[in-house]
């Protein structure tokens, strides 16, 4: 029963999120306020509902909803959607929704298609540490998303009279540095987690290697805007090239290279 | 008109080389090149070649010369918080460089393997090791969806273990995986699928005679029974025993059989059987003399980016400065 009713939440949740992007884009097509601040409305609703399962979730499983593949997806989406109303809120602005609720959007399709079987939690896992290094990465990912969706803005808006795209390459900046730092958590938090599991702290496992580059990319970028005075058209492209390098630690590297990190499930 | 070349020269020439962007941000690119090419065309020995360290030494090197050049005109362009978070920041990157190659330099790593009530000795260590008594508990089946238990670390798989110096018991452990022991400043952490059973083999020839054969499944021996070669293991995941055999021929190996307690194994006019078994474990024993300077990095580098967090807008930038 509580099976099924997460099931209904969760294709629920999907389908107010699809409603939510879909409003944001009629918001963005009529230049209408009235329409942003409507999807906005459906986007916190849908965001309280996919809290809801998440909780339901870590009641029914008996641990944080981060060990299965499914659940890591989900919770994934769920952070790209939380930044996103906090930058949303500060910033007020309605094209950032359609660039970037596409990338939670697709995190819940590509969740819906794993299997929902919870899964007792191995000994290891249930460290509070390997929790914090899961959660501060996905974080860090979504804080990224950030800085794709902006950066994307930033391209689009470039050149058209009539708009000021400083706003987005800001925007951009400051979704970066919240990601570097915070993925910079994750990595640290995920090698003392690896010393007390394997006694090592680094492998070079295909896994956290691509961390490590997405990183170094991060670092880069960041770098490039500090002292080298990058902004507007080469940011936004070195932030489209960090966002690869997210989908392919994220997505690719499971599919493409053979590795030992990964999810339970 | 060229000046005379002096050791000062040359080194002024090295720290401004070094210390330019120009130099950093191609040594980043190159480093983060070498690391793609390392994940996708995988070379074991490539994150540990002298080239790759020495990128990663250059870089290392390359931004703290930055970053000391840069001191200056990072105050006046961007104030005293900014300059105090890059600053620690950097010098907390700096730090976790230097404690990786302290620890490369002064740490060691044994891999051994301990079978229960036996002792472990294992050169260079000041103890020696006895297994007194290893605890598993398996998954039931059906627990997973993609694996099977087997493959999956084990519910519960406590090490008990005494260490003895000069003959006498100096300290009892117990620790499991993700909950490594310290004895003194050596840790000792058991290996997370090295684990399963030691076992013999009693080998009964056509006429009546025994030998016994221990069997180590980490390093198995080659079994002579008549013609035959034989190869043993023993089957994860069980509560019990279960050894598989193999035949070797012509470097083909067939399977033969599995030989469980109390059943034996008939191979022409040879008997096989199992006899004593034992629980055993692989351990990781290994210090870590670098991790004062890696907290003290981790330590210094996190402070500096939430002091960058919590100054860096707050900062408020001149009009006509740069921005970003």
């Amino acid at each position: 029963m509580a099976e099924q009713f997460e099931l209904v939440l969760f294709y629920s949740v999907l389908g107010i999120y699809l409603g939510a992007w879909l409003t944001h884009l009629q918001g963005w097509r009529r230049n209408s306020n009235t329409w942003t601040r409507a999807a906005n409305r459906v986007l916190w609703t849908g965001f309280l509902l996919h809290f809801l399962l998440l909780f339901l979730r870590t009641g029914r499983a008996g641990h944080v909803p981060l060990l299965t593949a499914f659940e890591f997806v989900n919770s994934f989406a769920f952070l790209v959607i939380l930044v996103f109303l906090l930058f949303a809120r500060r910033e007020h602005n309605r094209m950032l929704g359609v660039f970037l609720l596409p990338v939670g959007l697709g995190l819940m399709l590509y969740a819906a298609f794993m299997s929902k079987r919870i899964e007792p939690e191995i000994p290891i896992f249930s460290s509070l540490l390997l929790k914090f290094h899961v959660l501060t990465t996905l974080i860090g990912y979504a804080a990224w998303a950030i800085t794709f969706a902006a950066s994307v803005s930033y391209l689009y808006l470039e050149g058209k009279q009539k708009t000021n795209p400083r706003m987005f390459d800001l925007m951009a900046y400051r979704g970066a540095f919240y990601a570097f730092c915070f993925l910079t958590l994750g990595i640290i938090s995920g090698a003392l987690w690896a010393d007390r599991v394997f006694g090592q702290l680094w492998f070079w496992d295909p896994k956290e290697t691509w961390s490590f580059i997405t990183w170094l990319i991060f670092l880069a970028y960041l770098h490039a805007r500090y002292t080298l005075d990058w902004r507007g058209r080469r940011a936004a492209v070195l932030a489209i090239i960090g966002f690869a390098a997210v989908l392919f630690t994220y997505v690719g590297v499971d599919f493409l290279l053979p590795q030992i990190h990964g999810m339970q499930g | 008109m060229a000046g005379k070349l002096t050791i000062k020269r040359m080194l002024g020439f090295c720290f401004h080389f070094l210390a330019s962007l120009k130099t950093a941000i191609p040594l980043l690119v190159l480093l983060t090149l070498a690391t793609v090419v390392g994940s996708l065309f995988p070379q074991p020995e490539l994150f540990k070649s002298w080239l790759y360290l020495g990128l990663l030494g250059a870089l290392g090197v390359s931004l703290l010369f930055v970053t000391i050049l840069h001191i200056p005109s990072l105050r006046q362009r961007r104030g005293r918080n900014a300059m105090i978070g890059v600053v620690a920041t950097h010098a907390g990157i700096l730090l976790l460089i230097a404690g990786a190659i302290y620890g490369g330099m002064h740490s060691f790593r044994y891999s051994v393997y301990a079978i229960e009530q036996e002792m472990t000795v294992v050169p260079g260590l000041p103890f020696v090791i006895r297994l007194d008594k290893l605890e598993v508990e398996e998954y039931p089946a059906n627990s997973f969806i993609y694996v099977t238990p087997k493959s999956v670390p084990k519910k519960k798989q406590q090490s008990h273990i005494t260490l003895f110096k000069d003959g006498e018991p100096w300290a009892s452990i117990v620790t499991s995986p993700g909950r490594p022991a310290k004895a003194g400043n050596i840790h000792i952490l058991p290996s997370l699928s090295e684990v399963g059973w030691y076992f013999e083999l009693i080998i009964t020839d056509p006429l009546g005679r025994e030998k016994t054969i221990p069997v180590k499944p980490w390093a198995p021996p080659v079994i002579k029974a008549g013609d035959q070669r034989l190869m043993a293991h023993n089957l994860l995941g069980e509560d019990h025993v279960s050894v598989k055999l193999f035949t070797i021929r012509d470097k083909q190996v067939k399977p033969l059989g599995i030989l469980h307690e109390g059943s034996p194994l008939k191979m022409g006019d040879y008997s096989i059987r199992l006899g004593a078994s034992k629980r055993y474990t692989g351990l990781m024993i290994y210090n870590r003399p670098q991790t004062p300077v890696l907290v003290a990095g981790c330590f210094l580098m996190l402070a500096g980016l939430i002091w960058h967090f919590y100054h860096r807008h707050k900062d408020k930038i001149k009009p006509g400065t740069r921005y970003g």
